[in-house]
């Protein structure tokens, strides 16, 4: 399954979830789905 | 990067531009990386589990997108790694017949075997149908950069072709 991640600093965090619609596990932020097709489509411009 | 400096850097210009213009690495003990994979696997999982069949197939295809992009813009050639490498797998992944599939793309079944097995190279039309068949999740753009990587392999590596054409080239520009 087609997944992004990043160990952000934690003061980013936040802001990588409201912007971009990250997830949390732990240390880590993932996106998957929808929200990962859109971020393609929205800096891919495909 | 000192957490004074990030804190500074922080201040000054605020999480909306620093995340568009840095990455910041955060450096992480092999004991902590073990466990941060852990978490992430666990949430990956939680996730799938409650994926719906259509958005696994989509996550499915992108995951397919994803490894052709790391293929065609890795330097190494990998001769397994083909047009027809990849076009298996996207119908495997669909789960789908061979017959079934060229049926949806109105494409004869030789034909689809011909591309499958590395006997002939897609024109372009075809890959802007296999384009619209993944509703745009695998551009057709990234078939042709697989095809391209092909070509270029080939050209550069084809020596009977020189041996052949050389006798052609009469006289050479006068460089040498």
């Amino acid at each position: 399954m087609a997944a992004i991640s990043l160990v952000p600093k934690t003061e980013l965090g936040q802001h990588y979830m409201d912007k971009y619609g990250f997830e949390q596990a732990g240390k880590s932020l993932f996106m998957v789905g929808s929200k990962l097709q859109k971020l393609l489509k929205d800096y891919n411009h495909d | 990067m000192t957490k004074k400096h990030f804190g500074e850097l922080f201040t000054e210009h605020g999480p909306e531009e620093l995340t568009n213009s840095f990455i910041f690495p955060v450096p992480l003990s092999k004991k902590q990386r073990a466990e941060a994979d852990a978490e992430l696997n666990d949430a990956l999982s939680k996730r799938r589990a409650v994926m719906s069949k259509e958005d696994l197939l989509k996550a499915n295809l992108l995951q397919l997108r994803f490894q052709i992009e790391d293929y065609v813009i890795n330097k190494q050639f990998d001769k397994r790694k083909t047009f027809g490498h990849f076009l298996k797998t996207y119908i495997d992944r669909l789960n789908k017949k061979r017959n079934e599939f060229a049926a949806e793309i109105q494409i004869k079944p030789a034909e689809l075997s011909q591309y499958i097995n590395n006997h002939r190279m897609p024109p372009k039309n075809v890959m802007i149908r296999l384009e619209l068949h993944s509703h745009k999740i695998i551009p057709a753009t990234d078939w042709y950069r697989l095809v391209e990587k092909e070509n270029l392999y080939e050209l550069s590596n084809n020596k009977a072709l020189r041996a052949e054409q050389k006798q052609f080239v009469i006289r050479e520009a006068e460089v040498g």
